[in-house]
């Protein structure tokens, strides 16, 4: 085989091969993040319920306590947001995690949150939900799990 | 490939490294660091990190292949032009310091905290750059070819 062959084929082979590697390892990175395989096995998750509405986040705690556009949760405990929508389709971003999930009217779907860093981060709406999209702004606040 | 010797190889395979190196100093060698501890963003990270020296691999490649089989097989032989005005002596230095007064103000603006409104006006400028680039290549192209 010449060389400029060899060239050309390897090209795609290699392309091929790094889009495989890459699809599958974002698979699993994607199965871990979906069903919280990193929570600890030892501690139950705790259950909170996220509305979001044209525009503003509403948490709802196990206790009845309902908070908008901010919550606030433990570092290195497990969490659930359990996700939805009450009118039009958002999606909820926080920029830190690198993480976003769709919140569709009708539909749960659970975000499995740990985070090990106490701080205040951004939650941002990632899905154009209408005129006011831009105002839907909320704050995750990490305490350490030592205060209080 | 005839033509070439083994110094040749030497330095096509310099400049791929070149611009491996290049291409991963750029995006702070793959680290995001605005990211917080948690096993999502750990994810995430390696992730990135994957996907982007995979892309700086290929981009090292081309791009590295590209400057040394310019350089190396670039005509020899002097050619002259004929133009009855020059516009290139006036529009290449307005377009050269525009593009440069447009890096420096793109500068100011980037940082990691970058709110989403400046990261639409920093959208909007690399925008602008793209259109300087395409008016340089114009510019050079009515010159040389027209």
């Amino acid at each position: 085989m010449k060389l400029s062959r060899f060239f050309e084929i390897s090209t795609g082979v290699f392309a091929a091969i790094i889009l495989i590697v890459l699809g599958v390892l974002s698979f699993q990175g994607l199965i871990a993040i979906d069903h919280g395989q990193y929570f600890p096995h030892n501690e139950t998750p705790i259950v909170i319920r996220v509305i979001a509405k044209q525009y503003v986040w509403e948490f709802i705690y196990p206790n009845g306590t309902i908070s908008y556009d901010k919550v606030v949760i433990q570092a290195g405990k497990p969490y659930i947001f359990n996700l939805t929508s009450a009118d039009v389709i958002h999606a909820l971003y926080i920029v830190q995690l690198g993480y976003k999930l769709e919140a569709i009217p009708g539909w749960n779907y659970p975000m499995h949150i740990l985070v090990n860093e106490p701080g205040v981060y951004d939650i941002y709406c990632a899905e154009f939900c209408g005129p006011g999209h831009y105002t839907m702004i909320g704050q995750l606040i990490v305490t350490n799990s030592t205060a209080g | 490939m005839d033509g070439l010797r083994g110094r040749d190889y030497a330095l096509w395979v310099a400049s791929v490294l070149v611009m491996f190196f290049i291409f991963a100093a750029i995006g702070d060698f793959g680290n995001i660091p605005y990211l917080i501890k948690s096993p999502i963003s750990s994810d995430v990270a390696y992730l990135w990190r994957l996907t982007y020296f995979a892309a700086d691999g290929v981009f090292a490649v081309f791009m590295g292949s590209i400057i040394f089989l310019s350089f190396r097989f670039r005509a020899t032989s002097q050619t002259t032009v004929k133009t009855e005005y020059d516009y290139t002596k006036i529009a290449m230095p307005v377009l050269i310091v525009a593009g440069a007064f447009l890096v420096y103000v793109e500068s100011l603006f980037i940082n990691p905290s970058l709110y989403i409104s400046g990261q639409f006006t920093v959208g909007m400028m690399l925008a602008f750059d793209l259109f300087l680039l395409g008016a340089i290549i114009f510019v050079v192209y009515k010159a040389y070819y027209d």
